[in-house]
């Protein structure tokens, strides 16, 4: 027995059922049989056609037509039911057991305080014969869900039912499926912000890539003119690169435009909702708790108006809000006190005595203020312009990491949503005694990390952080979000 | 009470998973080498021959590096943390929250059966943990499983 077979008692494991090898490797199976065939058929005739074949006679022939399936067939049974011998799964008191492989072995636990959701999923042949899977969601990156396969459609649902049982336990705040076709209607709805036509415009005009557009086009103009003066009316063919430009410029500005159209915030007892676009409204609602890390951000000619976006990203947020680039926007573009309000109903409580100043010092900042911890001078070699800017911030609630010196950012990660903590170093960064720091979060758009720090100061920050990380999420009360957003929101009008 | 997290006593791996790995990559540069001496032999053409040099060289430099880079792999244990260490060129070094630990796979291929070790994996919400730690004896292995699990369900919180 090997370490893979370990950590269940004698007797919990289960098999499934024995006809798992040919389901799960079924159509494989056929359609590389199929294959080998069809592109083989040609072989077979010659060998029939072959003096040796017709030596044998009709009998003979058959007969080892006949071997050559039983003994194909002896191999793929014979793996199929080691397969089978290797897979099993167990539910213990405290996890869900899935073992399998042959040579590559491989043994995965769940624990049922992590597990998110148990499904039930019957493919169309499986669905003939009564047999399924059971899909376990652990929260996590691709990859870890697991299924256990196949069982019989009543062990399915027992067996289900003895995972959710061991997990009932799990807080309230986990979130669960169960919704049903028809979400209850929240009439208790309050507005925080809304975007302006004018500025969504505005704010697509002067983001980076159409101004960048916009120059290279203007460039391009003037020297088409400038060939045109000089090499007469024929030399007009060199306008010609500006039209891609143009047209590049004007599909980025439209694909920044649709996805934020009417964009209006609220909070309902549930969390933060979201709705956007004229015509077809969607509408989504998102738990603060599911949010994971929240950027502030503003482009160079943002700031001739004082606007900035805020960005967020959410656990399970990577597959569903892919299909907009805008999926993951918390406020599109806004005002410094929109942005500000969009941050604090996420993180509401920055750790300092003076949260204003210290944001003031992450938004227009550099240098060591309000506690910021900046890179050292010799970190220009590798970041000439944004190395002054960038610093970061551990407080005991979160890490304010700021960065860009055209576009500035400011990401905020709360303590208690970190993953884990990564310490990195490059050849070149140990000659200079530097390290960049990463704070894991769940997959999304931002990715919180700190490039260039002293070493000391890195090694500082990763043990305070990995300690504020533990402590943080021990601490940390979910409920009564909705009396402290209504909290602040009547004190603001008032 | 809790160390340090940079001045912990790093515990390295077991030094077969140096063999281990040379034999995986002795087995694959093999196959390599066959794969040219069958285009040689079949073209019949010299020059191919000359070929070989390149999973030679490649065997010779893995000799080299392999086992520095199976040193330069620890990992450490703390009261509220898993810490994994790696790398000689690129350093990295990981901290692993026991209550962030969604699962825990363990995994052992062939050859590495073989030798009695195999690899625990810490999968947490996020896909930047990367927190892999190969070459454990079996035995450390279901110790370190048995560990997680413990101090999993001591320390657990929520995402």
């Amino acid at each position: 027995m090997s370490v893979v077979d370990e950590g269940v008692p004698d007797g919990a494991w289960r098999r499934v059922h024995p006809l798992t090898p040919l389901f799960s490797a079924g159509g494989v199976l056929f359609v590389f049989l199929f294959v080998t065939f069809f592109s083989n058929m040609q072989v077979a005739i010659d060998l029939i056609r072959s003096g040796w074949f017709s030596s044998l006679g009709v009998v003979m022939g058959i007969l080892a037509v006949l071997g050559i399936v039983l003994l194909i067939a002896a191999l793929v049974g014979g793996y199929g039911y080691l397969a089978w011998r290797r897979t099993m799964f167990a539910v213990t008191d405290d996890a869900v057991w899935y073992r399998h492989g042959i040579f590559f072995r491989n043994q995965r636990h769940a624990r049922v305080d992590r597990i998110q959701s148990v499904e039930i999923y019957h493919p169309l042949l499986g669905r003939i014969v009564g047999v399924g899977k059971l899909r376990v969601e652990v929260a996590g990156s691709s990859g870890s869900s697991f299924s256990i396969e196949y069982l019989r459609t009543d062990e399915l649902e027992s067996v289900r039912h003895q995972i959710l049982t061991r997990t009932a336990g799990v807080p309230a705040t986990t979130v669960t499926s169960e919704e049903g076709p028809f979400p209850k209607q929240v009439e208790d709805e309050t507005p925080l912000y809304k975007v302006p036509f004018g500025r969504l415009v505005g704010s697509v005009a002067f983001s980076p890539w159409v101004a960048l557009a916009v120059v290279v086009t203007v460039v391009l103009f003037a020297f088409a003119i400038a060939a045109v003066s000089v090499g007469g009316s024929e030399m007009a063919w060199s306008l010609l690169p500006a039209i891609p430009g143009f047209f590049g410029a004007l599909s980025v500005s439209l694909a920044g435009l649709s996805g934020s159209v009417n964009f209006r915030a609220s909070i309902v007892p549930t969390g933060i909702r979201i709705k956007r676009g004229f015509a077809n409204t969607s509408a989504e609602t998102i738990p603060p708790r599911r949010i994971h890390a929240v950027e502030i951000s503003q482009p160079l000619l943002w700031r001739l108006f004082g606007w900035y976006r805020v960005r967020f990203t959410q656990i399970g947020g990577t597959s569903n809000s892919e299909e907009k680039g805008s999926g993951d926007l918390l406020l599109p573009v806004g005002t410094i006190d929109q942005a500000l309000l969009a941050l604090w109903l996420v993180v509401p409580d920055l750790g300092v005595p003076n949260p204003n100043a210290l944001l003031q010092a992450a938004l227009r900042g550099s240098g060591p203020e309000q506690g910021f911890t900046v890179n050292p001078r010799i970190s220009a070699v590798f970041d000439p312009l944004v190395y002054r800017r960038r610093g970061v911030c551990a407080t005991p609630t979160c890490v304010i990491i700021r960065d860009g010196q055209l576009n500035r950012t400011v990401t905020v990660v709360p303590c208690a949503r970190m993953q884990s903590v990564g310490w990195v170093q490059g050849p070149w960064q140990r000659n200079l005694r530097l390290a960049s720091l990463g704070f894991h979060i769940v997959p999304g758009k931002i990715t919180p990390r700190v490039k260039h720090l002293g070493t000391d100061d890195a090694d500082r920050l990763m043990e305070f952080v990995v300690d504020r990380a533990n402590a943080a999420r021990m601490e940390e009360d979910p409920t009564h979000w909705l009396a402290r957003a209504k909290d602040r929101l009547e004190a603001d009008i008032a | 009470m809790r160390r340090r997290i940079l001045d912990i006593a790093f515990q390295q791996v077991c030094p077969k998973l140096i063999k281990v790995r040379v034999t995986i990559a002795a087995i694959s540069l093999a196959a390599v080498a066959l794969a040219i001496v069958a285009i040689a032999l079949a073209t019949g053409a010299a020059w191919v021959w000359w070929g070989l040099v390149l999973p030679g060289g490649l065997f010779l430099w893995l000799m080299w590096l392999l086992p520095r880079q199976v040193r330069a792999i620890g990992y450490a244990t703390t009261d509220s943390d898993f810490i994994i260490r790696r790398g000689i060129m690129f350093r990295k070094l990981s901290a692993v929250p026991y209550g962030r630990i969604q699962f825990v796979d363990v995994s052992e291929g062939p050859v590495a059966r073989s030798a009695g070790i195999a690899t625990v994996h810490l999968h947490t919400a996020s896909a930047s943990s990367d927190a892999v730690l190969p070459g454990l004896l079996t035995k450390d292995a279901a110790d370190l499983r048995e560990l997680l699990v413990r101090n999993g369900a001591g320390k657990l919180s929520g995402l």
